[in-house]
């Protein structure tokens, strides 16, 4: 019978060595990754000849709050259709003062109001999300966004 | 004389594991940055959620232009976010004029489509409209903005 000498097989020491390294780097990498979350809308859909035009076949709300957002300089101004006139915060996240504004307005009209948000083309992205925001915080049911330029009354 | 026995630990399911592991790893990393562009730094907001039902996503990227390659976290050109954006989906450049039509067809494979929009915080809303009228086209109504946490 032929004896078995300890340590025979291949040293695999190393191997292991090499492959927690790599396996370490991997899990650092997958950690950096900045979680995403959603911010969900269902758009009202459009035939391909009425984009931009008035949706017939939607009951007429009780009351529509218009959301201008015009870029001038380095500041986005929040112009409402109830006159309401506000400079949005420069440090590129969510206003707390917009949110506060949505949220007393939302008291203020009926369950069925619909809040049209209407930016200006040079309005960064930040600021629309910061509106649409801030309209999900105040729990408005309807709102909908109108395409870059096309003036909403 | 007794055979002697073998005292080395048995390596060979950890290995396995971590092999197993890594692959994993590997195969995640590779399908994350088939679908979404890393150079793209999303906008922050307060009330977003995370999407419980998986089925039928489809994330589009929209990258400022020429920045796609970029770190992300690198200034950017303010020239450059006037231009047409990318466009990028599953990995794919697409011409912001052909989107429609792209997208028709997606929601006529998956009708259950949920559009994940992954634009970057700085891209003027004139690059935004165009795809939500896009989406609105194809009759998709689930639009879903990406953000992050404050």
């Amino acid at each position: 019978m032929m004896e078995r000498k300890a340590g025979s097989g291949p040293n695999m020491t190393p191997m292991v060595d090499v492959v927690m390294c790599i396996l370490i780097f991997f899990m650092l990498g997958s950690e950096f990754l900045v979680p995403e979350k959603l911010l969900a809308s269902d758009l009202q859909t459009l035939s391909a000849g009425s984009v931009g035009g008035e949706i017939l076949n939607q009951p007429v709300p009780a009351v529509r709050l218009v959301l201008k957002l015009e870029r001038r300089g380095d500041v986005t101004w929040l112009a409402g259709s109830d006159g309401t006139l506000l400079a949005m915060d420069k440090a590129g996240k969510p206003d707390p003062a917009v949110a506060a504004f949505l949220s007393g307005k939302k008291s203020a009209l009926s369950a069925t109001a619909e809040v049209i948000i209407s930016p200006g083309s040079r309005v960064p992205y930040q600021d629309v999300i910061s509106v649409y925001d801030g309209c999900v915080s105040a729990r408005f049911k309807q709102v909908a966004f109108s395409p870059a330029g096309k003036v909403v009354e | 004389m007794e055979p002697m026995h073998d005292e080395h630990v048995n390596v060979t399911p950890l290995i396995d594991v971590i092999m197993c592991l890594i692959i994993f790893f590997l195969v995640a990393g590779h399908l994350a940055k088939e679908t979404n562009i890393k150079s793209i730094i999303i906008p922050r907001a307060n009330y977003s959620l995370e999407m419980a039902d998986q089925d039928g996503r489809l994330p589009i990227n929209i990258v400022p232009a020429g920045t796609s390659d970029a770190v992300p976290g690198a200034p950017k050109d303010p020239a450059t976010l006037y231009m047409e954006p990318e466009v990028w989906i599953r990995g794919q450049r697409q011409p912001m004029a052909d989107l429609a039509v792209y997208l028709r067809k997606e929601k006529k494979e998956t009708p259950n489509i949920k559009i994940i929009l992954r634009a970057d915080q700085d891209v003027p809303y004139q690059w935004i409209a165009p795809v939500l009228v896009a989406c609105a086209q194809a009759d998709i109504k689930s639009v879903n903005f990406s953000t992050r946490d404050q």
